[in-house]
């Protein structure tokens, strides 16, 4: 394969892949060492990216796999930054208290996310964070289109059940 | 008005059925409207708030790659990945990681060092004092096979000197053994009466 194309397919896909592997493992190191070793996978498999159709999803399918590996291992301890949740950015118009509470929800549908089935959670992740088509997503998970598609409902049902159940209301 | 639509939609979010531009709508409906939102759409706008965090989450920035360098050393080996420089991390920029200063940051390695020296110099010095104690041992062994006398007739007097030492040792021995045996005839016959 040549160089252009990595250039033009698998380098501008990092940060995506970067991202995938953070929620994956929760943390940002092992993130970053998973999307390295996956880019130097990709190059040392660099023969077979002329005949693959959709160079994005073999490269997430590659990071998810090293990181599913990565999580398997007996050696790997799950980070304390799989509890930690996004601080949401407070405007000026939010009082403390408010801040305080949105911050609360936020944590909240974090643990919700968190605890959910790793195949549920990667498949919302990709379809309601990362935005992808449920083509792609059966791409990079390697399942049929309508595998997609129901455990894209039961994630969101099991999800929408815990939030009612915990009545994390008030945003 | 606006509400409806936005419970239709989500109803059709929930079951899986919707497309990602109305998914898309959603997440910009709640992250527009989040004060006096109707309760049932309160669950939805705590998820879909999450979702907008989460997508825009600062990520690590990754360097600009230079690619005609992986291309150059490309072509010295290639297929060798051991030359791609592929992510160059920038944990300053984006994780703010206090590194320490180095010789601080490596006294584990110093300490096994100085430990691994002091082990080998105890185990050094060891090992002469036992050599040492060896070469004592044999010139002892030496010396007990060596012949005393040259000539036996003197052997044989210092022999019977040696002897006699011992045997008038061992009759004083006998001596004071008989004095307890007077006793134990005392009082045995003591006894008898």
């Amino acid at each position: 394969m040549s160089l252009a194309l990595f250039e033009s397919q698998v380098v501008p896909v990092r940060q995506k892949l970067y991202r995938f592997a953070y929620h994956l493992l929760g943390n940002e190191e092992d993130a970053r060492d998973i999307t390295q070793d996956a880019m130097m996978k990709v190059w040392q498999q660099k023969e077979r990216m002329a005949e693959l159709q959709n160079m994005e999803a073999w490269c997430m399918r590659i990071v998810r796999n090293l990181a599913l590996d990565r999580l398997k291992s007996k050696k790997y301890r799950r980070s304390e930054e799989l509890d930690k949740v996004v601080d949401i950015a407070v405007t000026h118009q939010d009082n403390p208290h408010e801040a305080t509470a949105r911050q609360d929800v936020m944590n909240s549908v974090h643990r919700i996310m968190r605890a959910l089935p790793e195949k549920y959670r990667t498949i919302m992740q990709l379809r309601d964070i990362d935005g992808h088509t449920y083509q792609e997503i059966a791409d990079i998970l390697e399942i049929d289109l309508s595998d997609v598609k129901v455990n894209l409902h039961r994630a969101r049902k099991s999800v929408r059940e815990q939030l009612q159940k915990l009545q994390v209301y008030g945003v | 008005m606006e509400y409806n639509e936005i419970r239709e939609i989500l109803s059709r979010y929930w079951e899986g059925e919707t497309s990602l531009e109305e998914e898309d709508l959603l997440r910009s409906f709640f992250a527009g409207n989040r004060q006096e939102l109707p309760a049932d759409l309160l669950e939805a706008a705590a998820l879909f708030g999450y979702f907008v965090a989460e997508g825009e989450r600062e990520m690590t920035v990754f360097e600009e790659l230079d690619l005609r360098e992986v291309e150059d050393m490309d072509g010295l080996e290639n297929g060798s990945v051991a030359e791609i420089p592929v992510l160059e991390e920038q944990p300053e920029k984006t994780t703010g990681v206090v590194t320490m200063p180095r010789p601080y940051q490596h006294w584990m390695k110093y300490a096994a060092v100085l430990l691994l020296g002091v082990g080998l110099a105890y185990s050094g010095r060891q090992f002469k004092v036992k050599e040492q104690e060896m070469s004592d041992h044999s010139m002892a062994e030496a010396l007990n096979k060596a012949d005393t006398y040259d000539d036996p007739k003197e052997a044989y007097a210092a022999t019977k000197k040696a002897l006699e030492l011992l045997a008038k040792n061992l009759n004083k021995g006998t001596a004071q053994a008989k004095k307890i045996a007077y006793f134990n005839e005392a009082t045995e016959i003591i006894k008898a009466d």
